[in-house]
């Protein structure tokens, strides 16, 4: 299967145990679309680094076309990057560097695991306990600092369809 | 075969040395047929102000939940479509537990599984599908944790479980 990548680079995390989404996967509408997240890797990324513990967790929306998707900085489908450049498209984009966050997440995550901002997070998920995104879901990465002063924190999600 | 997810967020060991308190827990239900194994275990601290200090983990079984002793915990239904990797899958024969308040008192004696970690940092543990740790019916199996000092550290994490 080919597999799909999102970076992103430097984002501020929310504040105060409120979480924003640095990057989200997000399947189209269509009834074969159908994927799972393999890996995960957030780090930290500020010029002056905080001691200070920053919370990643992974959320569903598990009904786009319900609500608010909120603002961010899309990717097409063509434009993803992925881990052999002649497979084809994906019936998924990807989304970036969220202003405006979604209303509609799940009220609990997925998968979450915090850590300090002097470290880093690799997760890497196997076939089968990996988290599913079904038709127009979205599963982000999103994060936030435990403290009222954001971390900054760069990092890459990788998904592949089922 | 379907996996599964308990979070738990931003708990609070107990302050008192080498005392361990349980974090999470996965108990399956009391009908036979129902087995998990535990593919997975993340956790890391969640303080407000980061401390210094190591925290021992233990992974612990219940063999015969209904003998009594289970201790109090908020339970996690297992229809949550939080709970489920996959929201179309079918609901587990287990329920996830966490922010117990009495503790169980009819875990085994002998640990399966520990760890230490420093507060600054946070262990990931990921075990296949041959040396995952199992349950059956009427079982549990539960995180815990102790402060190697006498100081309480803030916990959050991930137990990932599936059914076979």
């Amino acid at each position: 299967m080919p597999s799909f990548k999102i970076t992103f680079d430097d984002f501020a995390s929310g504040v105060t145990d409120a979480y924003k989404t640095a990057a989200a996967v997000v399947a189209n509408d269509d009834d074969k679309a159908r994927f799972r997240i393999r890996s995960i890797d957030v780090g930290p990324s500020d010029d002056v680094p905080p001691d200070a513990n920053l919370s990643v967790i992974l959320n569903r929306i598990a009904d786009l076309s319900a609500g608010t998707v909120g603002v961010s900085t899309g990717i097409t489908a063509a434009n993803l990057q992925r881990s052999n450049v002649n497979s084809q498209d994906p019936l998924a984009t990807g989304e970036t560097d969220y202003s405006t966050e979604p209303t509609t997440f799940e009220t609990d995550p997925v998968w979450q695991m915090d850590i300090n901002a002097h470290a880093g997070l690799p997760k890497f998920f196997d076939k089968k306990t990996a988290p599913v995104i079904n038709r127009d879901q979205l599963i982000g990465i999103r994060v936030a600092s435990r403290t009222g002063t954001a971390i900054k924190c760069s990092g890459t999600i990788e998904f592949e369809p089922i | 075969m379907p996996a599964y997810s308990l979070v738990f967020k931003d708990l609070e060991t107990l302050s008192t040395l080498n005392t361990f308190q349980t974090m999470g827990a996965i108990q399956t239900d009391n009908a036979a047929g129902s087995r998990i194994r535990l593919r997975e275990i993340d956790i890391g601290p969640s303080d407000d102000t980061p401390v210094d200090v190591n925290v021992a983990l233990q992974l612990k079984r219940i063999k015969d939940v209904s003998v009594g002793g289970a201790g109090t915990a908020t339970t996690v239904a297992k229809t949550e479509s939080h709970v489920h990797r996959d929201d179309q899958s079918q609901d587990a024969p287990a329920v996830g537990k966490h922010s117990y308040t009495s503790e169980p008192t009819v875990y085994e004696t002998e640990v399966i599984w520990q760890a230490e970690i420093n507060a600054h940092g946070g262990v990931q543990k990921y075990w296949d599908e041959d040396e995952a740790p199992e349950i059956g019916m009427d079982a549990l199996l539960g995180l815990l944790a102790a402060p190697r000092t006498a100081a309480a550290v803030r916990l959050s994490g991930t137990l990932t479980y599936e059914t076979w």
